[in-house]
């Protein structure tokens, strides 16, 4: 899944690690929802949100377009 | 700092060095097993000049190599990037973990004399002391699930619970068709009796391999 995170961590002027440390997982864990390798839990997903003030799908982008296939 | 280029920067060239590393010890720590065991089966009584020479230089081996391990596994920092406090308490434990296994195993070595070759005990089937088997059957029971647990609950974020849930399944895979596979081909004459202990390695490597594969890739 597509996501702003690292942009929103470079606003921050953070490493993975720092981003890891608040949000209690390893660099790994950053590094690999950063580049769309592994998608987060609901309840990460949530601590990202708010860690960054901005709601998930401004986060993440799971690609849907509007159409009528929900 | 944000660095722009670093998303390739896994920490995966130290993991693979501090697995090969605890590859080493192991091996080595068979090589003295064997040795002593031949030594003893020689009948020699004492040990001469080479083969003292030959034990001091893997125990320092040994000594080297888990010095080094242990220096990776607590290192603050990985390509200039702090751990994080998972990462840290993850590397603790498995690197703790590798010296309990290392001395299991080197203990197993020594227990047994079976005349096998040097190195090779971990797949042996031969007796073992009772007192020796009852206090490796407490370790497994009781110690390591303890760790186990520790480990899941404290050091283990859930980037890497699901790789080890997926290595966990091709385990699973790997052991539901190969044990099968295995004793049909003995029925049919083709190869040796299936052997558990030589399974049970199969399916851990192929766990392992996998939840490194899904965790560094």
């Amino acid at each position: 899944m597509k996501n702003q995170l690292k942009v929103l961590r470079a606003m921050r002027n953070w490493s993975q690690a720092e981003l890891g440390e608040h949000l209690d997982v390893s660099r790994q864990a950053v590094n690999a929802i950063e580049t769309g390798k592994y998608d987060p839990s609901l309840p990460l997903a949530f601590k990202i949100s708010r860690l960054f003030g901005q709601p998930i799908q401004e986060i993440f982008d799971d690609g849907f377009d509007g159409g009528p296939n929900v | 700092m944000f660095d722009p280029t670093e998303g390739q920067n896994t920490g995966r060239r130290s993991a693979l060095w501090m697995f090969l590393a605890s590859i080493g010890i192991v091996a080595i720590a068979g090589f003295i097993a064997g040795f002593m065991a031949q030594h003893q089966r020689s009948g020699d009584a004492v040990y001469k000049g080479a083969a003292i020479a030959a034990l001091a230089a893997a125990v320092l081996a040994i000594i080297g190599l888990g010095y080094w391990t242990w220096r990776n596994a607590s290192a603050q920092k990985v390509h200039g990037e702090d751990l994080t406090r998972r990462e840290r308490l993850n590397r603790y434990i498995l690197a703790g973990c590798i010296g309990l296994g290392g001395i299991m195993g080197l203990g197993i070595a020594l227990a047994e004399d079976d005349g096998g070759p040097a190195g090779m005990s971990m797949f042996s089937n031969s007796p073992l002391p009772t007192s020796f088997a009852l206090a490796f059957a407490f370790v497994l029971v009781a110690i390591v699930p303890a760790i186990t647990w520790y480990w899941h609950r404290y050091a283990v974020d859930e980037m890497e619970e699901s790789a080890y849930r997926e290595g966990t399944y091709y385990a699973f895979y790997a052991y539901a068709i190969g044990a099968p596979l295995w004793w049909i081909l003995w029925r049919g004459g083709l190869v040796s009796a299936p052997d558990g202990i030589v399974i049970y390695y199969i399916t851990i490597m192929v766990c392992g391999v996998v939840w490194m594969w899904k965790k560094y890739r």
